[in-house]
């Protein structure tokens, strides 16, 4: 591929590159050569798929730039130069070098960003009068919404149990039940975007989109299906044909009467389904009835066929007829539905991903304010790269789309340059298109003279990788028909490929019919695994297999050298986590460090768990389920006598417990509930009498002090207080396996920072925060990024292939590759969008998948073509992982079940095109990088110790407040130009109502008093200061509360409140107040004394 | 490597404050020692003491009256009006109206959009912002400034703008911003007292024609921290990679490159100044971001230091860091504060309208009660316990909502828990109004609250109190604001109010402080520390106005991003000349991501390495992270986790046991214990809809009653008999389906199995069975010290021989699992042990599906089955007494499902 072209800014570029061909090296490399050329940061926008993608970019960026910056002129130029600028001089140079500090500092900022990221951009700055509520939050978990739209529509059904959407309903459950039905609908609901784009401008959008499907089925509900069987001509038909049978052997006769009883019958309905059934096998296939002997073979054959015919024609209607009538009750109660979801969302001023991304669409159709988003936006993009495309959506097309042509009317059409690989487009389930990529080439060819690159040389894996690649997708299967072959860039890079044999059931016990042998006794025999075999069997081999690959294989490092594996290298992936707990198990029992991607993997951890029981006994000290568990967990780590202990404890309902059992909840009165006596009343029983064990000891102690502070603190300061005083991170260290420690301690974090981000929410509390988590624990991650695994240690990572996108390992593991099964339960919406539409062709409802009928049978069928060519892309960008080494290993029934499949799995794809050769990384690793021991420098002591810093100071008693607030009024009423209004004064001085009149007269009597009206009276000094501060030569600060100076004297007053008029105690004050104003009025006597809240003064 | 030095206390700041000082006495040598005319405006005051000490120091007087020491809104803030100033409320509440009048945006949250405007207009105001006469001007400037021709949409943001500010304006009331403005105005007129300031950052427009206004009147003298620090050699680094000539954004300065700038520098100072002052920690992630900075903020106090900020860039690393140094008893003082929103104390406040607004619904209420503010005047233990006596009795009868419904139920189990929620009655009447003036909503709730007990409960916390106070404020404010609101509108503005109000706990003194980048503006420490600067927080991430762009922003004389983020870079700049000792950390990596450090530190980091071959990087604490933590390990660490094998004691040994207690023990020992032995169990979720658990007891209540009237089906019409088994139906379902909906989607389920069941029912009618009885329950003894004891859905006998007895149990499940459950013999012992009870030769299951019910019966002999259980029933219970322990050995299958993985461990086991 031809880098000229490619990072040319002039060009606008389509480049389709396959997996590991450095898509971030090309996109990165473009922007440097846009900023080169004199393009703004703003002016670009770059949209990658993921979240980490983009900062990987934009570190990318900023390393290069550095680099650019920082490094010597040749190292520049050679670096410029493999990004095709050939004529390097010192302009250029110059330019470069400029580019880190221009763009670090410039507020004009580079766009890089996922498509939802810059949706919400535009969202926020969408036009007012666009309908767009403002200042909408986003919400990334639906799930509890959803929920409540739910019953909000069950309350709505309540409400008129007989009304038209009722019964639509009734009938969803008389057909499919109430579980398939919320199948039904949540799936409609999860196809929103596309049903509102099919329905925009319908009024009725229901109504409108029955009546295209009806005139798609061709079929009325009102039609009678049974019409031709009425028509005489079959009725002769088939009265022919039965007597045809009757001449003919036994079994033809029985057939005859059979008929004949059929057509007897006067409910067609009836009549129709007996024929059918006589005529058609179990499965619904037509009967081969051969003419015996003297019969009219032709005659014969032509009878039964017309009969058939009519048969099938009713059976035709009836299917489409079902589908309408399906569609009709779906559509309305699922539009129902989702009118409550989005009702909720309003209400709750929030907004979810789909929302945005339809609402973007529909400002970007809308000619006026696309133009005005054009420059809303403080970026007018000239340069737009698209990583990833293929996994762009319908809408997100036209959203660009429309984008491209705004800019255009803007008279600033920009250069576009978009990398994506149609073989890895595996976001269907997120409505992505890949069809759309071949359109995309084409309409930018067309519109913006762009050139198409294509890039098939991988910088990744190593040629033995790419055999298989080559291998598996060379012959195009399954329409995997852009393939071509891969070149490895690292022609020498190691590698091996590994099939493992197959797994299969081990025969089944026994049925234990006979009961002489005794029954299994479970206190001295556990039970036998029932399906042990096929997959625990594979899940051991996978295991085993690890732990000899560490420390025996080598991997190269990019630099070359080799080094022996680690767990770190090697990436396990899963097509679904189904059956993660399995291969789960297998690995702990083996030791084996590794970090799952298993849902709500957090959560439902037993160290999570016993947190939330723990938090959900400090808000529900009934609990006992849950105290026990926190006493057994590591925490207390109590043993099972322990617990006996306390189930023994028959607490008479009259023990006292001692008032001083703060938070410790009594049990409750006789009366109250049966006298309930909990767990936990029972502990501080025994506490009190005391005969229990150290470790039931400290539990009670903690507990007591965490339920005490439960309602006080912050969740996030109380579990860090619990962490910290049960010294939990060490406990749970000291319990769990070696192989799961690092995990487990990343949970027990975990848990912590999910506490300070719901803390950080508005009206927190502990109940809400517990109802989170169980939220946070039901939602699936919406967002569309990858799940996250967050990097630990040396740990052996499983991923499900989707979360593996845009990562790679130099060991890459494919588990449960034998499955074939691909997994459509029906109960879903069918949708026809043809590429580069403005909006869906079709749009329906279907129930089981069983019954498509003629009419939408194509499409059916599309789809599964559609289904096939993903599960390739899947099996691509599995393989593709792989840098150096790539195993397979699978389970299946059993061998001849094998034999006899009709469709290859992933693992067969694979084991067929291995080519046995030895295993080069078994060669030993040259270098041996140890890792380097971190600087073990002695700590100091004093670390681990409390350093009690810092203080409560001491609250301020009334008296002392009522003395600051009196100092306060008198400076303000005494402050020349302030308005003795008190209701002012009193805000200003902040002083609590209850006080307020009392100091207000106080303070105006004192005022009053005419032996101090001197000092007050601004016609009897010359000048006066409030709170007036000098500073000694000690640099200390000083207030003077009142300073009054006089022809001839300084007067220095202190106001004191105290009752009594005692002065001694501020001489010492005083007299420094004294010799300090001394020397700065030399010429004038100073005098000082204090006035007391009675207006008394007394001078010292 | 060098580090920040650990001892010792600011230096750098010294030479600062030596010069102002110096700068002060020399221009006002001929009045000391008396500078009160002279006034000195400072960014805060805790520059004042620093400064005083420097005059003290270099005048070397017995007491110099010191100069007026102020910043400039205070300043200002003293300068009386006569108009009096409109409270933010108010102006709130008019333009809330204004828009809903203009119905601008229909459906839209008007109280965010007011907000937003109020901000906008202040900004107008506050940088001498007219907008032109006529919208039709106005829309031109837009026009102007966006670059492009004008639409609908533009018109529309025009027209807003335009007609709003000036119907705002019209109303000739004076608001905050206008205030600030006269007022300066009036000193500036007045000017006599010459003027220093003290600068970290360019002046606002309008502050900036202040000074020039008072430099007519009077001397205005500046200083501004950004030039003297230029002349300051050790500054050198800092200047050139964040001084003033290399705001990007003033295209007149040449921009050196870095080389060459780097170059200069080693050239001038070979050695460089700032690497003993700053360092740079990269964590790879929140956990070890502030476990360094705790461990760092330890060693310094150990070192002495004693006054130490944290700069707070990342609020979320700051609380962490927080909690760290509570563990080890280290008290920080808080500049940064709260949002009340985001305090307990408003929680009780919001919860309380929550609970109102869902009737009750349990959630809420139990929140709320749990609430430590609220009834106050009882102990907390008591309150407590009633709290958990309600919602248990909730739980007890499943009440998910509706006070009336606990009320009852109160009455007639817990009497004692009346009072409280008859108080919650009492106090909801207090709100319970359609529509309010926003003073009469607040009036409202303040009493609600007294009845409540919630507001002794807040008078008795520091937020509390403030939250209280601001309600009173706000009341007052409002008096005369006569605007009507729905609940909802109310409790929309009293969320935004929330959000408005910062409260800071004053009341803890201590050298560590938490504070915010621009308070730091000429302040000395003796250390530093920056939390979460990484270019997402510094500079922290512009909020996006939903008016105009910066292009208009900036043609209007608005400020523009770019303003405010050269003013973090001047701030950050400041501290790091005023400071000598300055840790900045960031996450270098987050969960795995790649995390960028600021431009700014990373442009000094860029430059620094470049000159001096170091790049700044912190790389003692990573080494430390471990071991230099603060533990509270008083208790010794357990042992390793292994299979539980607990030995019952026999007073522990249950008497009776039931047929499913019986599965559990065969499934997995360690369940039955703890089922049976601690008789630990769920709690009664509060469920509010059905569950597969309640259809079943119904289907079996349902089928009861109907062989109740028909001990046999056979000489009835089975038309008839349908009938009557849907009658039964519908009315054990009416409850139900009275309080869910969905429940109707079960009634349905169920009577489609209708027709099968009478069918099932009659063949086995017809092979000679008959029904017997139903809902036996039986206590049966198997030894003396155990007994069998239940309940049985069903007896049937043969007809001919009234001795073959046959058990029967209903099941909802498909007969293919029910199957699997007989397969092997004595892993489901339901059947036999029933079988055993009633000395049946016979038994099965009834499996009851859609449309479909089976016979299902296990495939071994039933009476060898029965026999051979109890055999083992009893052979199992002498182990017990004999002390063989009950081992935790469920299937995988049976775990999955278990409600004691808790207790067994099993997932930890070694
Ligand atoms: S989890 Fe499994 S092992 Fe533990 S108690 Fe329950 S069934 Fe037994």
């Amino acid at each position: 591929m031809d880098n000229h072209i490619a990072l040319n800014p002039a060009n606008s570029v389509v480049v389709e590159a396959c997996a590991g061909s450095g898509k971030t090296w090309l996109l990165v490399s473009r922007i440097v050569r846009l900023l080169l050329a004199g393009v703004q940061p703003s002016e670009i926008l770059a949209i990658t798929f993921t979240r980490k993608a983009a900062q990987e970019m934009q570190e990318r960026l900023h390393d290069w730039l550095h680099f650019l910056a920082a490094s010597s002129d040749d190292e520049v130029r050679e670096f410029l130069r493999e990004r095709a600028i050939d004529n390097v001089d010192d302009a250029v140079l110059a330019k470069a070098r400029g580019l880190y500090k221009d763009f670090l500092l410039s507020s004009s900022s580079i766009t890089i960003s996922t498509f939802h990221g810059w949706f919400m951009q535009i969202i926020q700055r969408a036009p007012l009068n666009a309908g767009v509520p403002v200042g909408l939050q986003l919400l990334e978990r639906t799930a509890a919404l959803r929920e409540e739209a739910w019953d909000a529509l069950a309350d709505s059904l309540h409400a008129a149990p007989d009304g038209e959407l009722a019964q639509e309903m009734q009938w969803l459950f008389n057909e499919y039940g109430l579980h398939n039905t919320r199948i039904l609908l949540e799936n409609f609901l999860g196809k929103r975007a596309e049903w509102w784009t099919y329905t925009q401008g319908q009024e009725d959008a229901v109504a409108w989109a029955l009546e295209q499907l009806q005139d798609e089925l061709q079929v009325e509900l009102d039609d009678d299906p049974y019409v031709a069987l009425q028509d005489a001509d079959f009725d002769l038909n088939v009265q022919t044909y039965a007597s045809l049978l009757a001449s003919g052997s036994e079994a033809q006769q029985k057939l005859a009467h059979k008929l004949d009883a059929a057509m007897r019958n006067e409910d067609l309905p009836v009549r129709y389904q007996s024929l059918f059934d006589e005529l058609h096998t179990a499965t619904g296939e037509p009967r081969k009835l051969k003419a015996n002997k003297g019969q009219n073979a032709d005659h014969y054959a032509s009878l039964y066929a017309g009969i058939l015919q009519v048969l099938h024609g009713v059976q035709d209607v009836l299917i489409e007829q079902a589908a309408l009538r399906l569609n009709q009750a779906g559509l309305r109660c699922g539009a129902a539905f989702l009118g409550h979801y989005q009702e909720l969302k309003l209400r709750q001023q929030v907004m979810d991903f789909t929302d945005v991304e339809y609402q973007v669409a529909r400002l970007m159709k809308h000619s006026d304010s696309a133009e005005y988003m054009q420059y809303k936006l403080d970026s007018r993009y000239k340069q737009l790269l698209l990583d990833e495309f293929q996994d762009t959506n319908p809408l997100q097309w036209q959203i660009l789309q429309a984008w491209f042509e705004a800019s255009v009317a803007a008279g600033e059409p920009p250069k576009i340059f978009i990398v994506g690989d149609p073989k890895q487009s595996i976001y269907r389930f997120r409505r992505a298109d890949a069809r759309l990529f071949g359109e995309v080439k084409d309409f930018m060819r067309a519109e913006f003279a762009a050139h198409y690159l294509t890039q098939n040389e991988t910088r990744r894996n190593a040629p033995a990788v790419l055999d298989v690649v080559n291998g598996v997708f060379g012959n195009h299967p399954e329409g995997f028909v852009d393939f071509e072959n891969h070149l490895a860039h690292h022609k020498n890079l190691p590698g091996h490929i590994v099939a493992l044999p197959l797994h299969f059931q081990s025969a089944l016990l026994p049925l234990g019919v006979n009961v002489e042998s005794n029954l299994r006794n479970p206190l001295t025999e556990a039970r036998e695994e029932a399906d042990s075999g096929a997959r625990e069997g594979e899940a051991g081999q996978f295991a085993a297999t690890i732990s000899d690959i560490v420390e025996t294989w080598s991997v190269q490092e990019s630099d070359g050298s080799t080094r022996y594996a680690t767990y770190g290298d090697i990436m396990v992936l899963v097509r679904k986590r189904t059956h993660l707990r399995i291969y789960e198990a297998a690995l702990r029992e083996k030791n084996i460090p590794f970090l799952t991607s298993r849902r709500g993997g957090l959560l439902e951890t037993l160290e999570a768990e016993d947190i939330q029981a723990l938090l959900m006994f400090l808000i529900a000290p009934f609990a006992d389920l849950q105290l026990a568990q926190v006493l057994r967990s590591p925490m207390f780590s109590c043993s099972d006598n322990d617990l006996m202990q306390l189930a023994a404890v028959e607490v008479k309902s009259t023990v006292e417990l001692p008032v001083n059992v703060e938070a410790s909840i009594p049990h409750f009165p006789k009366g109250g509930l049966g006298g309930i006596c909990t767990w936990w009343s029972k502990l501080n029983h025994l506490a009190i009498i005391n005969n229990i064990s150290p470790e039931l000891q400290r539990a009670h102690h903690l507990l007591k002090n965490w339920l005490s502070r439960a309602d006080k603190l912050p969740v996030h300061d109380l579990l860090d207080h619990i962490y910290f005083s049960a010294d939990l991170a060490h406990r749970y260290a000291a319990a769990v396996p070696e192989a799961m420690r690092t995990g487990v301690q990343a949970n027990l974090q975990a848990l912590l920072e999910v506490a300070l981000d719901v803390d950080g929410g508005r009206y927190p509390s502990l109940p809400r925060f517990l109802a989170e988590l169980r939220e946070l624990r039901e939602a699936e991650n919406e967002s569309p990024d990858e799940g996250k695994v967050g990097e630990v240690g040396n740990a052996l990572r499983i991923y499900t292939v989707h979360e593996a996108k845009g990562l790679e390992a130099p060991i890459v593991w494919l588990l449960d590759a034998n499955d074939t099964r691909s997994k459509n339960d029906g109960y879903g919406v069918l949708i026809d969008w043809p590429t580069n539409a403005a909006l869906p062709a079709h749009f329906s409802l279907y129930g089981t998948l069983a019954s498509q009928g003629k009419m939408r049978q194509p499409m059916f069928e599309a789809e599964q073509q559609y289904a096939k060519r993903e599960a390739m892309n899947l099996l691509y960008v599995a393989i593709t992982r792989a840098k150096q080494v790539l195993l397979v290993s699978g389970n299946g029934k059993n061998e001849e079940a094998e034999q006899k499949k009709n469709v290859l799995s992933w693992y067969d794809r694979i084991a067929q095109n291995i080519a046995q050769t030895g295993n080069p990384l078994l060669s030993k690793a040259n270098i041996i990088k140890t890792v380097a021991p971190q600087t073990k420098l002695l700590i100091d002591a004093d670390l681990q110790r409390l350093l009690p810093t810092g203080k409560q100071l001491s609250i301020e008693t009334l008296e002392q407040g009522r003395g600051t607030w009196l100092h306060a009024l008198l400076q303000q009423l005494t402050t020349p130009g302030v308005v003795a209004d008190q209701a002012a004064l009193q805000i200003r001085c902040g002083i609590s109502s209850a006080e307020i009149d009392a100091l207000w007269q106080q303070a105006q009597a004192l005022l009053a008093q005419p032996a101090l009206h001197r000092f007050f009276n601004a016609t009897q000094y010359l000048s006066a200061h409030n709170e007036m501060p000098y500073v000694n030569a000690r640099g200390e600060i000083k207030r003077i509360d009142r300073m009054v100076e006089f022809d001839t004297e300084v007067w220095v007053l202190d106001y004191k409140t105290s009752a009594n008029h005692d002065a001694a105690p501020y001489r010492a004050q005083m007299a420094e107040y004294l010799s300090a104003m001394q020397s700065v009025y030399a010429k004038k006597q100073v005098r000082c004394a204090l006035v007391f809240a009675d207006g008394k003064l007394i001078e010292v | 490597m060098t580090q920040l030095k650990n001892s010792g206390s600011n230096t750098a700041a010294a030479v600062f404050f030596a010069q102002v000082a110096a700068d002060i006495l020399q221009r006002h040598a001929h009045s000391l020692p008396d500078l009160r005319q002279v006034v000195v405006v400072l960014p805060n005051y805790h520059v004042a003491a620093p400064l005083a000490q420097h005059l003290a120091l270099a005048a070397k007087l017995p007491a110099l009256l010191l100069p007026q020491m102020v910043t400039l809104n205070d300043w200002a803030e003293s300068i009386p009006l006569t108009q009096v100033i409109t409270p933010d409320t108010c102006r709130a509440s008019t333009l809330y109206q204004a828009l809903r009048a203009q119905n601008w945006f229909p459906g839209a949250d008007l109280w965010g959009i007011a907000s937003e405007l109020l901000v906008l207009l202040d900004e107008l105001t506050r940088h001498h912002v007219p907008l032109p006469q006529t919208e039709e001007d106005f829309l031109a400037q837009l026009e102007h400034a966006y670059k492009a021709k004008r639409n609908a949409a533009m018109q529309f943001e025009a027209r807003v703008v335009h007609e709003l500010w000036y119907a705002m304006s019209a109303s000739g009331e004076l608001d905050k911003a206008r205030a600030y403005q006269q007022r300066l105005a009036i000193l500036a007129q007045q000017a006599t007292a010459p003027l220093t300031v003290l600068l970290t950052s360019d002046l606002s427009r309008l502050e900036m024609r202040f000074l020039q206004a008072y430099g007519e009147n009077a001397t205005v003298n500046i200083i501004d921290l950004r030039d003297i620090a230029a002349k300051q050699e050790n500054c050198a680094v800092l200047h050139a990679a964040l001084g003033k000539a290399e705001n990007i954004d003033d295209v007149h300065a040449p921009v050196l490159q870095l080389r060459e700038q780097a170059e200069q520098l080693a050239a001038h100072f070979p050695k460089s100044a700032l690497g003993s002052r700053l360092r740079l920690f990269a964590a790879n992630g929140l956990e070890q971001e502030a476990r360094a900075a705790d461990i760092q903020v330890r060693r310094w106090l150990l070192a002495g230091k004693n006054s130490i900020a944290i700069v707070a860039q990342d609020r979320l690393a700051a609380r962490r860091v927080r909690a760290l140094l509570e563990r080890a008893e280290i008290q920080v003082r808080d500049e940064t504060g709260w949002l009340l929103s985001t305090m307990a104390v408003s929680t009780v406040l919001m919860r309380w309208l929550d609970t109102l607004q869902s009737d009750f619904y349990y959630q809420d209420m139990l929140d709320l009660l749990k609430s430590p503010f609220i009834f106050a005047e009882l102990a907390a233990t008591e309150r407590k316990q009633m709290v958990y006596q309600l919602e248990q009795l909730l739980r007890k009868h499943g009440a998910v909502a509706h006070l009336d419904v606990f009320l009852e139920l109160a009455q007639n189990e817990l009497p004692e828990l009346g009072s409280i929620l008859a108080r919650l009655r009492q106090a909801a009447a207090e709100l319970s109004k359609k529509s309010n003036t926003l003073k009469g909503w607040l009036l409202a709730l303040e009493r609600s609250l007294d009845i409540l007990g919630v507001s002794a409960g807040l008078a008795a916390d520091a937020a509390g109190v403030q939250m209280l106070q601001s309600v009173h404020t706000w009341q007052q404010e409002l008096a005369a604001d006569g605007i009507r609101y729905s609940r909802g509108e109310w409790r929309h503005w009293l969320a935004l109010q929330l959000d408005a109000v910062t409260w800071r706990d004053a009341s803890i003194d201590s050298p560590v402080l938490i504070t915010h980048l621009a308070a730091t503006r000429w302040r000395k420490f003796d250390a530093v520390l920056i939390l979460g600067c990484d270019a997402g927080h510094l500079p922290s991430a512009d909020n996006v106005a939903v008016w105009f762009n910066d292009a208009v922003r900036d043609t209007l004389g608005l400020p523009v991003r770019a303003v405010y983020r050269a003013q973090q870079r001047d701030d950050l700049l400041a501290l790091l000349v005023m400071n000598d000792t300055v840790l900045a950390t960031w996450q270098a990596s987050k969960n795995g991501v790649a995390n960028l450090l600021s431009p700014y530190l990373e442009i000094l980091r860029g430059l620094h390495q470049l000159a001096y071959q170091d790049d700044l990087a912190e790389n003692e604490l990573a080494g430390m992270l471990e071991h230099a933590q603060v533990r509270s390990a008083s208790a010794s660490l357990p042992d390793s986790t292994h299979m539980p094998l607990p030995i019952v004691p026999p007073h522990l040994i249950p008497q009776r046991i039931s047929a499913s207690g019986y599965n559990s023990l065969v499934a997995c020992p360690y369940q039955y214990y703890a089922r049976y032995v601690l008789h630990l169990n769920e709690l009664d979720e509060i469920r509010e809809d059905i569950e597969k658990r309640d259809f079943g007891e119904w289907v079996h209540a349902i089928l009861h009653r109907f062989h109740q009237q028909f001990n046999v089906l056979a000489d009835n019409e089975v038309i008839e008999l349908k009938q009557v088994l849907t009658n039964i139906s519908i009315e054990v379902f009416a409850q139900a389906v009275q309080r869910d909906y969905w429940a109707r989607a079960w009634l349905l389920r169920w009577q489609q199995s209708i027709p099968a069941y009478i069918e099932a029912q009659l063949k086995s009618e017809a092979e000679g069975w008959r029904y017997q009885n139903g809902e036996v329950a039986f206590e049966f003894p198997v030894t003396e010290e155990l007994l069998m004891r239940g309940s049985i859905d069903r007896i049937d006998v043969l007809e001919s021989t009234a001795s073959v007895v046959r058990v029967l149990d209903y099941k909802t499940l498909n007969a293919a699992k029910l199957k699997a459950k007989l397969k092997q013999a004595g892993e489901d012992v339901q059947l036999p042990f029933y079988a055993h009870v009633f000395e049946a030769t016979e038994a099965a299951f009834i499996s009851i599906e859609k449309n479909k019910v089976l016979m299902v019966e296990p495939p071994q002999d039933v009476s060898q089955l029965s026999h051979a259980n109890i055999e083992r029933l009893k052979q199992v219970f002498s182990q017990m007494r004999s002390g063989i322990p009950l081992p935790a050995n469920g299937l995988a299958t049976v775990c999955e499902y278990c409600e004691m993985q808790g207790l067994c461990r099993k997932a930890e086991w070694a």
